[in-house]
């Protein structure tokens, strides 16, 4: 499209506001309440634009641009009323520190005693240096303010973990209003009262923790002044430097930004960049910090004298552990691998076990993953699932099949995308505990009964009847036609959900069905997902598994790579192994319920944080945590990428390929150690031929380890399973893919952080 | 089979009548009527507002056409014998026009009702409300049957294009153009909306339509969404309206059940449906967006235009919103044909305007007069002038978002452009007349105060604003006020008038920009002599006794709360200036004849 601004030719996509096409053309129109991927508002009214033919200002935000348009930013008239505006904007907000004669100093000068500001608001406003009302106000020329301020005496609530909201510095611009209802499909805030009263919040007399708030920290993000500002950094100094990370908390894999000065980590904010695109949860956004800094991490190596564990020098740990593990037989030696380190430790640790210790059983996984799975299923039918793992798509489907996920706890991107999706018009169907918000609710919800594969059977059933004939022609189609048949269709109470689910998938035209290990990694996981595999090729649908643990399918492509180092065991076999006594020594670095009892003779900890198992070890070895070491993550949709450390690791810990390395050679393996951390991401491209090609300088946004395999695929038989009666059987401990951990290691961050502890309380 | 009655006796039942007594009236006279063994003779039928609710309870005896007013259940045995058997209509019960003593007996020669012309109101005290069968036997329903079973949506939409009609919640957007547009609008689904959201102090225009002949604004919205292709409506009507709301959702059960509307209305393939949605309480939910944010469920705040609701409206579909008088003008335009109606009115607006007419005037009233007619027939024949003899000074029109006429303009035609080009606005109808008592600073306080209260606080002009003019505003009615303020009141009303997102926003500064237009000299008199010439501003005023009128009765000084005025018996009182509350207290105290205290405003020492 075509437009005149200021007297410029402008040239702008169809669909951007006039906002965006002046900007695009390098036009500055300052504005306030507009955000990019929010509705546009119109409520600050300071990009107000003339555009020539229309009796009234418009603002440039909410205007569509068009073809002719012939618009004018700069009049006087426009800046002389732009400049009244937001005088009456400042008349609300303290604004000392804008109109201040000595503003240009004061960053100097900013050790001064916080005490003064509380009515002023110059130096105690957190967000002083960074506010954009100072960068609009100066854009717009606002030296002084004719316009008596008017204190409004709010009470700052703190009641709240993460944030305090000082709603005395709000300058009502609603755009954590909007986010929260937007992009994050919470609408926990709102508008409150009217007038001179206006404020935003929960419901009134709520705390936001109340009001079902998950804290995911957007509001505070976008808000352009510092009425929402985390706590922890409230009263803290500038961030001297950035460092990027990806989030080790879940397998989402958003890229964080640590601001860093002398002391450590400051605070994480979400970057733009895919996937996350400046969005985080409360995991990323609060945690990070007080995980990594925690008091709970080990940062000297210890050992067992006289039945306590003593601090000891890393080298004396090492031979320890070197004495012990030699003395244990080592198909009796057990070692438990962490997920959540990058491809570099996970795949010394790889080594380690296979080579080093010749273990008798290792495992990675801290339940059962979707990766397995997947495995699964490809050796037992002989194809592997063509499940395109990228998020991108889900936003612009027309229905979206929720099986047994909890989208806004365990993959919050991906829910972000469902929320647009939503919002769209995409009906959204969930089953048995996935979750669902007041603005984005489930249209249909079906239960999943004491069997979820026969829950899976009755909504084919139900498809088949809503799509007759679809499909016929894949191999395989008559003999899962016939097992859905079994299943009646039938109407009533029970069958009607089903039926409506199936009528929105059958008639989207495009449909996603999410899920992951939750679903397909328990006892009855593979007939589940064999159901949803039929179903999805039914429909159309693509079938989406979405990983819950941070490189969890990295590494689960670097165990197919190397080929099983021993027998591969699951958890649940190590663990009843661990009961049963079958084992002399024990390898942990990874997260495993307390042992209790069932500690065998000889046990090394390898971790971060000091937990159960780690305070009855022989030796306990500490690890350099996620930011200390930096290194290669892939998301659950194969997305890879390598960051750089961002802070010292504390202490004696280090790395833990490092650590390995020493103990290694301590073995007879002196050429275990690798001159560097290249060097190792080197040698795992050559031997992964999915990475072949992949260097760190790659941005992570365009290299994918996972590429979905061909579409096609057939109809794989599946019994016609009856509802079992009674409930489902409970899980063994180790066993059931359950809830997720909300846990980094050994860490366990609800105990860690009371702020967070409180966010789960509150569910 | 119901008896062919001798008389029916029509008791007004709008709110005005109704709450002062009208329902007591109406049963006396059933009681009445019963006592004597009238029942077949004589039917009593409670109407819509009659519009001259000065006058209320009242009731109008037809085939008579008598018209009595101010009823009492005492005077009902009286006017039934008088009336109704000896054939003698009650003298002392009709009206009577100020300044006379001949009482007028019928409605049609009644100054106030003579020079109306009724199309939105033309069932007013004609017909049963609650009683489909009434409006059906005065035509009703008649054009929705034509424009459903003659007329293509094309032609409809034509029609109401010919005639003019003009959108009369306001801004007077032309109604044809609006359902064109709503009409080529993409999708299948559309809505029509009426909104009855009327928030106007002193307006009630909407809600006496809506209790007089809630049929008319059904019907009109049938014919409305015929020719839109809407099949679904909403009626947006102001929570505190009980009785608009009431009826409304009566005359929809009574529509639905005689196949007006639902399914397949008049076998014509057509459907429809329309609810009552309750207005949220606030000013704003008139606003056209803000009122489909509120059907939607969400907060009631107005968003940018464009997308206009024709294109994108509630729940993002095309719709037509409306206010209840616009759509209670189609079914007479599609039933009488656009050119009938457009021999109404103005070259530019066409038809008639209901207007409240309110303040200090003696006929208090809902008044239906053609466009065009200049503001001093409606304030001195209609509404029968300034009471107890004080002079007009202004007629503020259109509420909030209006503007004060000064008396120079009195000759001013009522029309969109007129208002518009005076500085005011038709808005929806009000209009409040002014005496000499007022004070115009004052009045713009009001307006001002009430504006910022009901700001929804979205944009930043209004919501700070509003209420930084009126803090400029009270400093000078406190006789604070410096030049300076004069000209930040000026430079303020542009800022919010061209910054505000809505039209509650833009026009909001309308009452101080046109006081300041034609009442200037009152300002300066504020600011510059720190006297109010009206009397009002307490800061600017004092109470003084004249010693030489005054003959120390001591009344004053016992009516004074706050024992702010000496003497004794039979000697000159004093009041003491600094302890004064100037309440009046003492001016009404002393008797008339005495006359000794006096209210004044002395220009402060030094004034210019």
């Amino acid at each position: 499209m075509r437009l005149r601004i200021d007297g410029r030719e402008v040239l702008c996509l169809a669909g951007s506001t006039v906002l965006e096409a002046a900007r695009g053309a390098g036009i500055a129109v300052p504005s306030l309440c507009d955000h990019p991927g929010l509705e546009p508002f119109a409520g600050c009214r300071i990009c107000l634009v003339e555009i020539e033919g229309r009796p009234d200002f418009v603002p440039a935000c909410a205007t569509p641009a068009a073809d002719g348009l012939v618009v004018r930013t700069r009049t006087p008239e426009i800046v002389a009323l732009r400049k009244r505006i937001l005088e009456l904007i400042l008349a609300q907000h303290p604004y000392a520190c804008l109109v201040c004669p000595e503003k240009e100093i004061c960053s100097d000068l900013k050790a001064t005693i916080r005490k003064t500001g509380e009515v002023t608001g110059c130096v105690l406003c957190p967000e002083n240096g960074r506010c954009e009302l100072q960068k609009v106000a100066a854009d717009v020329g606002v030296d002084k303010v004719s316009v008596p301020a008017v204190y409004r005496n709010l009470d700052v609530h703190r009641e709240d973990p993460f944030f305090d909201r000082d709603y005395n510095l709000c300058i009502l611009c609603g755009r954590c209003v909007r986010v929260c209802a937007e992009v994050r499909g919470a609408a926990v805030l709102s508008f409150l009262h009217r007038a001179g009263r206006t404020e935003v919040g929960p419901a009134p007399g709520l705390s936001l923790l109340e009001a079902g708030c998950r804290f995911c920290g957007a509001c505070v993000d976008v808000c352009p002044t510092g009425a929402l500002v985390e706590r922890a950094v409230r009263h803290q100094v500038r961030a001297e430097r950035e460092a990027a990370i990806v989030c080790p908390f879940c397998g989402q894999g958003c890229v964080l930004a640590l601001g860093l000065h002398q002391k450590g980590i400051l605070e994480a904010r979400p970057l733009h960049a895919e996937p996350n695109l400046g969005q985080a949860c409360v995991k990323g956004r609060f945690l990070v910090r007080g995980a990594v800094a925690s008091p709970g991490r080990i940062v000297e190596a210890h050992v067992l004298k006289n039945g306590r564990l003593e601090a000891v020098p890393i080298e004396e740990a090492l031979d320890r552990a070197a004495a012990g593990l030699r003395r244990a037989a080592a198909d009796r030696t057990a070692l438990v691998v962490p997920s959540q380190v990058p491809l570099e430790d996970a795949y010394l640790f790889h080594l380690f076990g296979r080579d080093v210790l010749k273990a008798g059983a290792m495992t990675c996984e801290p339940a059962g993953t979707v990766e397995g799975a997947l495995l699964g299923f490809a050796m037992k039918h002989g194809f592997a699932l063509p499940a395109a793992r990228r998020l991108d798509g889900i936003e612009s489907a027309g229905a979206v099949l929720a099986w047994d996920i909890d989208l806004i706890e365990d993959h919050p991107i991906a829910w972000l995308k469902v929320v647009k999706a939503v919002r769209g018009g995409a009906a959204f169907i969930t089953a048995g505990a996935a979750a669902e918000s007041p603005v984005v609710r489930a249209a249909v919800a079906l239960g999943l009964g004491s069997s979820p594969p026969a829950a899976a059977a009755r909504l084919a059933a139900h498809l088949l009847v809503a799509k007759s004939g679809g499909a016929s022609e894949v191999e395989g189609f008559e003999a899962f036609a016939r097992a859905a048949a079994a299943r009646k269709t039938a109407s009533g109470r029970i069958e009607r959900p089903f039926a409506e689910a199936a009528r929105a998938l059958a008639s989207a035209e495009t449909a996603v069905i999410l899920f992951d290990a939750a679903a397909v990694a328990g006892p009855d996981g593979t007939e589940t997902l064999e159901w949803l595999w039929n179903i999805a090729l039914l429909t159309g649908a693509r079938l989406l598994p979405l990983s819950r643990s941070a490189n969890e399918s990295g590494i689960n492509a670097l165990g197919l790579a190397l080929g099983p180092p021993a027998e591969r065991l699951g958890l649940a076999a190590v663990w009843s192994g661990l009961q049963a006594g079958d084992f002399e020594a024990l390898y942990l670095a990874g997260p495993l319920p307390d042992l209790g009892r069932s500690r065998p003779p000889f046990l090394v900890c390898q971790d971060t944080h000091w937990g159960r198992n780690a305070e009855r070890a022989d030796v306990v070895l500490p690890a350099a945590a996620f930011a200390e070491t930096g290194g290669t993550w892939v998301n659950t949709e194969g997305r890879v990428r390598t960051y750089a450390p961002a802070v010292r690791a504390p202490g004696a810990a280090r790395p833990d390929g490092t650590v390995l390395a020493g103990l290694a050679a301590r073995l007879g393996h002196p050429d275990f150690a690798r001159p560097d951390r290249a060097a190792i991401l080197g040698e795992i491209c050559r031997r992964v031929a999915a990475l072949d090609g992949y260097s760190p300088d790659v941005s992570g946004g365009s290299f994918f380890l996972l590429e979905p395999a061909a579409p096609g695929g057939r109809f794989v038989p599946v019994a016609a399973p009856l509802p079992r009666r009674g409930r489902r059987p409970s899980p063994k401990p180790g066993e059931a893919p359950g809830r997720p951990p909300a846990i980094l290691r050994g860490f366990d961050l609800a105990a860690g952080n009371r702020g967070f502890a409180r966010t789960r309380r509150s569910r | 089979m119901r008896p062919a009655y001798r008389t029916h006796f029509l008791v007004c039942a709008g709110t005005g009548c109704v709450s002062c007594g009208a329902f007591e009236v109406r049963r006396a006279l059933e009681e009445e009527i019963r006592r004597r063994g009238l029942e077949r003779e004589a039917l009593v039928v409670a109407t819509g507002c009659n519009g001259f609710c000065e006058r209320g309870p009242i009731a109008l005896v037809q085939p008579d056409g008598v018209f009595y007013q101010r009823l009492q259940p005492a005077d009902i045995p009286l006017l039934v014998e008088e009336h109704l058997l000896k054939g003698r209509p009650v003298r002392r019960l009709m009206y009577v026009p100020p300044g006379e003593r001949e009482p007028v007996p019928r409605m049609k020669d009644i100054e106030f009702f003579k020079h109306q012309r009724l199309i939105v109101l033309r069932n007013r005290g004609r017909i049963d409300p609650d009683k489909i069968d009434e409006y059906i036997a005065t035509d009703g329903y008649a054009a929705a049957a034509k424009a459903l079973t003659e007329m293509t949506p094309e032609g409809i939409i034509a029609e109401i294009a010919a005639s003019g009609l003009r959108g009369r919640g306001g801004a007077g957007f032309p109604t044809g153009r609006k359902w064109e547009a709503a009409r080529r609008a993409g999708g299948d689904t559309r809505y029509v909306v009426c909104n009855g959201d009327e928030g106007d102090p002193g307006a009630f225009m909407d809600r006496s339509v809506l209790e007089a002949d809630p049929h008319a604004v059904i019907e009109g919205m049938i014919i409305g969404a015929r020719a839109v292709g809407a099949s679904r409506g909403f009626l947006y009507i102001r929570n505190e309206y009980p009785l608009a709301l009431a009826r409304a959702e009566k005359a929809l059960d009574q529509a639905r059940r005689y196949g007006l509307l639902g399914r397949d209305i008049l076998g014509t393939g057509f459907d429809l449906d329309l609810e009552v949605v309750r207005g949220a309480g606030a000013f704003v939910s008139g606003e056209e967006t803000a009122l489909m944010a509120s059907i939607e469920g969400r907060r009631a705040t107005p968003r940018p235009r464009p997308p206009y609701p024709s294109e994108r409206g509630v729940w993002g579909r095309p719709t037509v919103i409306n206010n209840v008088e616009t759509w209670a003008n189609v079914p007479a335009i599609i039933r009488r044909g656009a050119a009938w109606f457009s021999a109404l009115g103005t070259a530019t607006s066409k038809g008639t305007k209901v207007f409240s007419l309110v303040g200090k005037i003696a006929n208090t009233g809902l008044v239906e007069v053609p466009m065009g007619l200049p503001l001093r027939e409606i304030v001195f024949r209609i509404g029968g002038g300034i009471p107890n003899g004080r002079a007009f000074k202004a007629i503020q029109i259109g509420g909030p978002s209006g503007g004060c006429i000064p008396a120079s303009l009195l000759d001013l035609p009522v029309d969109y452009e007129s208002l518009k080009s005076a500085g005011g606005m038709m808005g929806s109808g009000g209009m409040i007349v002014m005496d000499e008592d007022t004070c115009m600073v004052d009045i713009a306080l009001y307006f001002l105060r009430f504006a910022e209260e009901e700001s929804c606080g979205k944009c930043a002009p209004c919501r700070a604003g509003t209420g930084e003019m009126a803090r400029v505003l009270a400093k000078i009615t406190a006789g604070d006020g410096t030049a300076e303020d004069l000209a930040r009141l000026e430079e303020l009303a542009a800022t919010v008038k061209r910054g505000s997102l809505c039209g509650l926003g833009q026009t909001a500064p309308n009452p101080v920009l046109t006081t300041l237009r034609y009442f200037r000299d009152e300002y300066e008199a504020h600011v510059f002599a720190k006297r109010c010439p009206a009397l009002v501003c307490k800061a600017l005023i004092r109470f003084a006794i004249d010693p030489a009128k005054c003959v120390g009765c001591l009344l004053c000084r016992k009516a004074c709360p706050v024992g702010a005025i000496a003497g004794e018996i039979k000697k000159v009182h004093v009041i003491d200036e600094d302890a004064c509350i100037k309440c009046g207290l003492c001016l009404s105290a002393c008797p008339a004849r005495i006359g000794a205290v006096r209210k004044t405003s002395p220009a402060a020492g030094g004034a210019r």
